[in-house]
């Protein structure tokens, strides 16, 4: 019988509390028990790993938390909707999430719509680190260990294989700049699930370096690939979003990442730092991932932290001293929560991601208003993972110039062919336009088994020293 | 004239399109690199420029040569594309006026944006991978249509059509001479086997339509009745995978050498397509992008593709009397890796074995020890399976 | 008459002798020198003196090992899979799986019904799931001598995860662990579970459905904690298989009678 008690103790450091906490509490301790963690695992948790790696002083930050946790048990709980007749729709990063939040206001809670991997590998590395055991498994299924498979994928069908999935009516797999995204869903119908439907969205790398990403065919194009994607979905599921559902996910979507440059903004301009880059970067996921909860939970954690920082600022308090430098990343996201820890243990604070961060761009008003596909097109081409490199530099360039870290840390995408490719020389570009110096580390921030603290350690602490002492010479 | 022979020259004419390319350079006619057969080759030179394929590989310093500006974990083969460049090993494309570059995967693609940042004039060609849409298809004809526009802005002159046409017919009867010369392989003791073969279809790509059509037909003759090159109880033996690189014959020899025979082969690159002809009446543009991207075997990064390449290898080990398939992968070549834990999944019951080979280019007397242990093991295997 | 396996691999050479009867008469093992040749004649000599016998009444000399097209002196090569599996099957005729841990490498394979090698996987390009990442790891770190890792591996009540892949990063985890005065033997169990842990994978994305019986060999199974700890992760019986560093060369031996049986013939 597992430790109530020490789940509820999670769970209020999840931000949970009173009769919400003991409400979702039952929900919570089954879906552990899918998962296959024990009560050691969850006292580790509590005790050590999410105290450690985690700013839990903000009450923003615990119910972020208890956002994703919610999460892990909407994954858990996909066998028992499918059992009940609701549609399972899941999706794929690298994604803008309004099309399937337009699902999910079209569905409501006739439908489960989300990216149960990218949570699951979030969820379980980030406040357990135990994900281990899923990616272990889908080695042995065939993800060969050496060739440098991403976690994500490795999750999925880990997960599935050990049924914590159910198979979904269909998933929507978007390989805009992925290859590896969607063939796992034609590797997962192969070998596991001939029951596993998937649907594929594509469109080719191939605009010049340097030119827009989002100039009108292209958009066109795109639009025209998710008009098809979310017909072929809505034939499947039976669920079409209505014009006035997709507006409602685009208005959502601009809404919270209006909120999330604020918060970005706050933190890079703080002195001390207000907040840790770990934080940033989960809420960061907002943009681009659908929650089956809606972005309520994480929306209003979003606009608990940005008072909470506020605070901070007026006080003049935050996680390290004053004067300590910062360093951006490239991150999506930080599941290898301890890479933020070491950092402040030497005295620097991690803020924003590249990614993961509006550029002006993305947050100016988009061109085709009243066309739903032509907008969620247009947001997908604004979005960096999916452009040139030259046009994603100037993205880069604007963010490093306006959020002003001392450093900026690269890599860590080590098993991704599109975004973990280029960064030397997208690094070596911002760094020449910025002045910033760029430091790059061959590492995955989703899975840790190769890259332990450890490991990891001289590197970093050789990257502090160099951010302090140039900062000690300005 | 005998096999060897006929290779030997080839070989020499091959080598010598270096030369002929900077002459044709100084002479005012632009060169124009292409990375893949999506790249109608045909219609670059009907605009008046001469085409070289960018496929050398095999060697294990070009790969690393990148490493100052790109990911390690790619695959040697997309990272020789810019590393031969880097080493100062590549003639061609500092004389090329423009590398037409299909943008398939990723590897291609970030390897395409690394010639971009050294300043490389590149074409991208967009071919989208969720090739049964209707949409996709157009945006890989206007992708086409773009590029061309490109070439005939380089060359100063249109596509002649007339001689557009001539081309394909030429590339057409190359295919058809391979096609029967696959039918030899198809004997019980093959009068040829795929280290020939191989260099072959490399020649075809450097060596004179005329003078290739020539001698493959020439070659042809000389086999139809000729004995057999391999010992009688040699296995038969399918390779598949990404592509065998210019250079990179390693290990069909070390196959050959083992005691096995290489009788057909499933590639997806540095090889002519050869299951269907270019349609020649109509509009060429469309009927190449057709052929290519409609009309043949799908390659692995297009979707859904993997069972029906199951399908058609299924096919060769029925036609071709195959005993094991051997799956040649490039190191850290991520899709044909999830597509071979399929194919053993679907093989794992059948009587014909299964093996996959690595390759990072390494090969140094030590990597040599393995590579040769395991071929070795296979070929024994498939004799003991016989 | 005589008919002797050579085994030449990177790290240790061997030399079985045996009669016509398949009976093991010697077995000698040396440490491999630069000169391959050198090392298989060396390895070679010793056991022919070992016996009292001399080159003239060896049969027919068949090599193995990395180094088996390094040595003159043999009629033929075989590649050391195939010796494995023939050394392997010829002590247990029912054999369905091999594990081989060497000094720079380790084996899986697979055997089908008819006793012929259905599939194998090898890892060569990389110290950890070998020999070598114990030998470092335990030995060097832990200060533990390798015949004395059984005992200590045994003992673990709580073995530590070592969730590196590879050796490098191993050995810092090690050294965390170390001074964070964890048990020793907790964590040499850990290295075991990391190196069997490594190599059922290995198997099984090579689609090695680890039938049984399954039989240990090389160097590392020696060490019985080892053999304990494949039994737990697979949950079926691992057997360690006697003298397991001279299997390929066994197999080689017999096939060496094979290839002059057929000669004769």
């Amino acid at each position: 019988m597992a430790d109530k008690e020490i789940n509820r103790k999670l769970l209020e450091i999840a931000g949970f509390e009173g009769d919400e906490l003991e409400a979702f509490l039952p929900g919570w301790m089954e879906s552990v028990e899918i998962i296959g963690m024990t009560d050691e695992d969850i006292r580790y948790s509590v005790e050590e790993y999410i105290p450690k790696n985690w700013d839990i002083q903000f009450r923003g930050v615990r119910k972020m938390i208890g956002a994703y946790l919610r999460e892990m048990v909407e994954i858990t709980n996909t066998k028992k909707y499918k059992a009940e007749g609701k549609k399972i729709i899941y999706g794929i990063l690298p994604a803008v999430c309004q099309p399937y939040s337009a699902l999910k206001n079209a569905a409501g809670e006739d439908a489960y719509v989300s990216f149960p991997d990218l949570m699951l590998v979030t969820i379980l590395n980030g406040f357990f680190d135990k994900a281990d055991p899923y990616l272990r498994y889908a080695e042995e299924l065939g993800f060969t260990y050496g060739c440098r498979h991403c976690p994500l994928n490795k999750m999925r069908v880990g997960s599935f294989a050990k049924g914590v999935l159910a198979t979904p009516d269909v998933i929507w797999s978007w390989g805009f700049n992925c290859d590896e995204g969607p063939k796992t869903d034609e590797m997962i119908q192969c070998m596991l699930s001939e029951s596993w439907k998937y649907v594929i969205s594509r469109i080719p790398h191939d605009t010049a370096f340097g030119t827009p990403d989002d100039e009108y065919e292209r958009v066109e194009y795109m639009s025209k690939v998710l008009k098809e994607g979310l017909d072929e979905i809505a034939e499947v599921t039976g669920i079409r979003p209505s014009d006035e559902d997709m507006k409602k996910a685009i208005k959502d979507a601009g809404r919270y990442s209006f909120k999330l440059g604020q918060l970005i903004s706050l933190v890079c301009q703080s002195d001390p730092v207000a907040l840790g880059g770990n934080s940033l970067t989960q809420f960061g996921q907002g943009v681009a991932v659908p929650f089956n909860c809606g972005i309520q939970y994480l929306e209003e954690a979003l606009d608990i932290t940005i008072k909470e920082v506020k605070t901070e600022i007026k006080n003049g308090t935050g996680v390290l001293p004053k004067g300590a430098p910062k360093v951006g990343s490239y991150f999506v996201p930080f599941c290898i929560p301890w890479i933020d820890r070491i950092f402040r243990e030497n005295g620097v604070a991690t803020t924003f991601s590249q990614t993961l961060s509006p550029s002006k761009s993305q947050l100016s008003p988009g061109k085709y208003g009243d066309d739903p596909y032509m907008s969620m097109a247009e947001t997908w081409l604004k979005m960096p993972f999916g452009q040139n490199m030259g046009y994603e530099v100037e993205a880069m360039i604007e963010k490093v110039k306006a959020n002003k870290p001392d450093g900026m840390l690269m890599g860590f995408f080590d098993f991704d062919r599109w975004l973990g490719a280029h960064q030397k020389m997208a690094a070596d570009m911002v760094e020449k336009a910025t002045g910033v110096p760029h430091y790059y580390i061959e590492s995955d921030f989703w899975d840790d088994r190769d890259y332990s603290e450890e490991a990891l350690r001289t590197r970093i602490e050789s990257i502090c020293q160099l951010l302090q002492m140039k900062k000690d010479m300005e | 004239m005998a096999m060897k022979e006929i290779l030997d020259e080839l070989d020499s004419l091959s080598r010598a399109r270096a030369r002929e390319l900077g002459k044709a350079k100084q002479e005012g006619t632009p060169i124009i690199e292409y990375t893949g057969y999506f790249i109608p080759e045909e219609l670059i030179r009907a605009a008046g420029a001469e085409t070289y394929l960018m496929c050398r590989g095999g060697e294990p310093e070009p790969p690393d040569a990148v490493l100052d500006y790109m990911l390690r974990f790619m695959n040697p083969l997309a990272r020789s594309m810019a590393g031969f460049l880097e080493l100062g090993l590549d003639p061609i494309t500092p004389m090329s006026s423009m590398v037409v570059a299909q943008q398939t995967d990723n590897h291609v693609g970030r390897i395409s944006e690394l010639l971009e940042f050294k300043g490389i004039n590149i074409c991208k060609v967009g071919v989208p991978p969720d090739w049964t849409k209707d949409i996709a298809f157009e945006y890989y004809v206007e992708s086409l249509k773009k590029m061309m526009q490109r070439v005939e802005e380089i060359t100063g002159k249109k596509v002649d059509e007339a001689l557009a046409k001539t081309y394909f017919e030429k590339s057409n009867k190359i295919c058809e001479l391979f096609r029967k010369l696959n039918e030899l392989r198809m004997k019980d003791n093959p009068p040829i086997g795929f280290n020939e073969i191989i260099h072959l279809q490399h020649y075809s790509f450097n060596v004179d339509a005329d003078i290739m059509i020539e001698k493959l037909t020439q070659l042809y003759e000389e086999l139809i009745d000729a004995p057999g090159e391999f010992d009688a109880d040699a296995p038969r033996i399918l390779v598949a995978g990404r592509a065998f690189a210019m250079g990179d014959y390693i290990v069909p020899g070390l196959v050959e050498q083992s005691g096995g025979v290489i009788v057909a082969e499933l590639l997806d690159e540095g090889v002519r397509p050869i299951e269907k002809d270019v349609a020649l009446e109509g509009d060429l543009l469309v009927n190449f992008a057709k052929n290519r991207y409609l009309d043949k075997t799908p390659i692995n990064i297009q979707q859904p593709a993997w069972d029906i390449r199951y399908d058609k290898i299924k096919e060769l080990i029925k036609d071709y009397k195959v005993d094991g398939v051997l799956w040649y992968q490039l190191a850290f070549d991520e899709i044909y890796d999830m597509e071979y834990t399929c194919l053993s999944n679907w093989m794992k019951d059948s009587d014909t074995l299964l093996m996959k080979l690595e390759s990072s280019y390494e090969y140094s007397r030590e990597a040599m020890g393995p590579l040769t242990t395991r071929i070795e093991s296979f070929v024994e295997s498939l004799k003991e399976g016989k | 008459m005589l008919f002797a396996g050579v085994d030449i691999g990177s790290t240790t050479s061997k030399c079985v002798l045996i009669d016509e009867n398949k009976e093991e008469k010697m077995y000698r093992h040396i440490m491999t020198g630069f000169n391959r040749d050198a090392s298989g004649n060396e390895v070679l000599e010793m056991a022919l003196k070992a016996v009292g016998a001399n080159e003239s009444e060896i049969a027919c000399i068949v090599s193995t090992g990395y180094g088996r097209k390094a040595f003159k002196k043999a009629q033929k090569d075989i590649p050391e899979i195939i010796a494995h599996a023939e050394g392997t099957k010829a002590i247990v005729p029912d054999v369905r799986t091999i594990i081989d841990i060497g000094g720079q490498d380790s084996k899986v394979i697979a055997i089908a019904e008819d006793g012929t090698v259905s599939k194998f996987e090898m890892n060569d390009k990389c110290a950890a799931g070998t020999g070598r990442f114990f030998e470092v790891l335990t030995h060097r770190l832990l200060g533990v001598e390798m015949d004395e890792l059984s005992d200590l591996i045994m003992k673990a009540k709580d073995p530590i995860e070592i969730s590196s892949m590879c050796t490098i990063f191993a050995e810092s985890e090690i050294i965390s662990h170390l001074s964070q005065g964890k048990p020793v033997e907790d964590i040499a169990a850990g290295t075991g579970y990391s190196i069997a842990r490594r190599i059922i994978q290995q198997g099984k994305a090579g689609r090695i459905p680890f039938d049984e019986p399954i039989i240990f060999s090389g160097g590392v199974a020696n060490n019985e904690g080892i053999t304990k700890i494949f039994e737990k992760l697979l949950g079926k019986k691992v057997t360690a298989i006697s003298n397991p560093q001279s299997t390929a060369a066994y197999g080689a031996a017999l096939r060496a009678m094979r290839e002059y049986n057929k000669q004769d013939k």
